[in-house]
């Protein structure tokens, strides 16, 4: 059958549509794609901004060529849901071709990614994220984050220090938090204090009256609370106040939920509380005050580095080893390798990986809120140096 | 004692927010599922006023109805007319649309953060009674809500307009025919559910945060004291919220895991016993 001219047109656009799609991708040899996955909208935008403030500070002060090598970043956002970094991962890996991927707010988002990493063997660098048994998971993680048992343990140390007896655990029902509950039971009841009650909130809950109610019955003499940074540490701080259980005696003993950035909005009845942490812009060391200063002139008072913001810088400068031990080239091995042990100075403090469990070695700061200058800060009265990671202590492999 | 004032205030403030959508839903037959975006607008409007001249939550409640009234009267002059003469298909695709609109304008206008109004100062905090602390804040929301809610009662009992409305809820055909002009009588209500949404908007953004997709999150809250108190009847959404409240408050604190999962059970038991809803109209 004779073929018409349109027949004739259309194999022949079909044919130069296929051979366009299958022409190699061009990477310059020198350019290293990486990629950032993290929550940009919806209810944690937070981390998304910080991440990306201090990618962008490291990247300007360090330059973005690490040996000879162009870092591209790129951003992906996965909005409120968590599972979608799973196929964000995917997407970068397949599509993108990104060397490594960092970023990652939330311990969902984490593990969505694990069998990402695995199969393409792309090594993750976790900003954040509280779960310990993380890392076990793969081979090509790494974090410089924090997790729960780090800040726990501490904080049941000092709060044993306080005297303190009888305390009610308040946490966000995820796995960050039942490994919060398990830390500090752990802890405290090794120093001999009891546990009143453990109340775990549904992650998402606005109003806690009914729970910090719970809490008010169980009459400890503290609480140690864990949240999600943002909505639920806020909701949390302020039903505490409005309730009375600061007047009836109960100390709040937490971790992240109070950050500066947070303190206008939960208001006065922030004063007095304490908390184990990693990091805060108050703390007075010149690596501490030039980082703050660097961000704060990039981006305003809104830039005020807090966890997120260190915990990617710090996630950059892992990033630059790794480049610099592999030279550019794809070596997961090589790069996990390059890392162990890898330490160094950053504005929280001297700072180190581990080399038998990859999880993150740092100070952890005992800090309280008191006023300083027409705000509050939060004031580190203590250190507790070079905590590792004490559940990967405790159930060693 | 605590628990009770707090189940009650926050089922007073699901009734505020349902109010409307019984009668709309119930009476004139329209399924608008844009209602709960009317509550997010009241909020969002007194949020803006408040950021922009100072002014306290009671200060702003006020000029925060009457915009979202305002803003409910043109859209029920426009969009509304055409999702009248719909099927019920129709009518969910318009006014969830309408919602969507809604979500991506409060998203442009503000931002994807929670935002709670603050309580004014006087009002935070407890109050002693007998050695039981209630919270102020609760207690004031539960006087005003059963302030609205007599005022409610007056009209619908005691003027002329809430005897139009009782007739035209309870045969329009003939209260056409009697002289009473249905539409307009409809159109009131509709303006009026409105502006009660947003009174539940603005006073509840303790219990019900501001986010943009406060329309949709809590509009299944809102459809199940409809369903549950009886499309079409106050007294049932007054009901149904308040067990609502309650059973969620108490709930909470009894099981804290299972806390927010506790309604729903209830609300499949009552509709296994009365699938038209506890306080129905009869058709």
């Amino acid at each position: 059958m004779p073929v018409g001219i349109f027949t004739r047109w259309s194999i022949l656009l079909f044919a130069a549509v296929l051979f366009s799609t299958a022409a190699p991708v061009v990477v310059r040899a020198d350019e290293i794609k990486v990629g950032l996955i993290a929550p940009f909208s919806g209810a944690y935008s937070e981390h998304g901004r910080r991440f990306k403030e201090a990618v962008e500070t490291y990247l300007a002060v360090n330059g973005a060529t690490f040996g000879g090598h162009t870092v591209t970043m790129i951003y992906r956002d996965t909005g409120a849901v968590p599972q979608r970094a799973h196929q964000l991962a995917q997407e970068l890996v397949t599509r993108d071709e990104v060397q490594y991927i960092t970023g990652i707010a939330m311990t969902p988002e984490a593990m969505s990614v694990i069998d990402v990493a695995n199969e393409a063997k792309v090594p993750v660098i976790v900003f954040n994220t509280g779960t310990s048994a993380l890392l076990r998971k793969s081979p090509y993680m790494v974090r410089v984050g924090y997790t729960l048992w780090s800040v726990a343990i501490p904080m049941t140390k000092w709060a044993l220090k306080q005297g303190k007896k009888n305390a009610a655990i308040v946490v966000a029902d995820f796995a960050p938090g039942e490994d919060g509950i398990a830390a500090f039971t752990h802890g405290f009841t090794t120093g001999g204090g009891k546990i009143a009650g453990v109340i775990k909130v549904p992650l998402g809950t606005a109003d806690f009256s009914s729970y910090l109610q719970r809490v008010k019955d169980l009459a400890p003499d503290c609480m140690f609370v864990f949240m999600p940074k943002g909505p639920m540490s806020i909701a949390m701080a302020k039903g505490f106040a409005e309730r009375g259980l600061k007047s009836a005696g109960i100390d709040w003993y937490g971790t992240g939920e109070m950050e500066e950035d947070d303190l206008p909005a939960i208001g006065e009845s922030a004063l007095g509380t304490e908390s184990a942490f990693i990091y805060g812009p108050d703390l007075d060391t010149p690596l501490n005050r030039s980082f703050v200063t660097e961000l704060t002139k990039r981006y305003g008072p809104a830039g005020l580095p807090q966890m997120g913001t260190i915990e990617a810088y710090d996630g950059m400068r892992v990033l630059a080893q790794m480049i610099k031990a592999t030279n550019g080239k794809r070596d997961a091995a090589k790069a996990m390798e390059s890392v162990r042990g890898f330490a160094w100075e950053s504005p929280r403090g001297p700072v180190s990986i581990d080399p038998k469990t990859r999880d993150f070695v740092q100070n952890i700061y005992i800090r309280k809120i008191v006023k300083s200058g027409d705000g509050m800060v939060a004031r580190a009265i203590f250190t507790y140096p070079d905590v590792k990671e004490p559940w990967l202590e405790l159930n060693p492999e | 004692m605590t628990l009770a004032i707090d189940g009650i205030s926050f089922g007073m403030i699901l009734f505020l927010v349902s109010a409307g959508m019984t009668i709309t839903l119930g009476v004139m037959r329209v399924v608008n599922l844009a209602h709960c975006g009317f509550a997010m607008l009241g909020g969002y409007f007194a949020f803006a006023l408040m950021h922009h001249f100072g002014l306290g939550v009671l200060a702003a409640l006020p000029a925060a109805v009457v915009a979202t009234m305002a803003v409910g009267a043109v859209l029920e002059r426009t969009v509304y007319r055409w999702v009248y003469g719909r099927s019920e298909l129709g009518q969910v695709l318009m006014t969830v649309g309408l919602t969507f609109v809604m979500v991506a304008a409060v998203n442009l206008g503000f931002g994807s953060q929670l935002h709670t109004l603050p309580v004014p100062g006087d009002l935070a905090g407890v109050v002693e009674l007998q050695g039981v602390a209630i919270s102020a804040w609760r207690s004031f929301l539960l006087a005003i809500s059963l302030a609205i809610g007599g005022g409610l009662w007056l009209v619908l009992e005691r003027t002329l307009f809430g005897a139009r409305l009782r007739a035209a809820v309870d045969n329009p055909r003939m209260a056409q025919c009697a002289g009473i002009d249905v539409r307009a009588v409809f159109t009131v209500t509709f303006i009026a559910g409105c502006g009660l949404a947003a009174v539940g908007g603005v006073l509840g953004t303790q219990m019900l945060p501001l986010e943009p997709t406060y329309a949709l999150k809590h509009l299944i809250l809102v459809l199940v004291v409809v369903a549950v108190g009886g499309p079409g009847s106050l007294k049932g959404a007054l009901s149904a919220a308040l067990v609502i409240g309650v059973v969620d408050t108490f709930g909470r604190y009894l099981l804290p895991g299972a806390g927010g999962f506790v309604i729903y059970l209830l609300i499949v038991a009552i509709l296994m016993v009365r699938p038209e809803g506890l306080l129905a109209r009869p058709r």
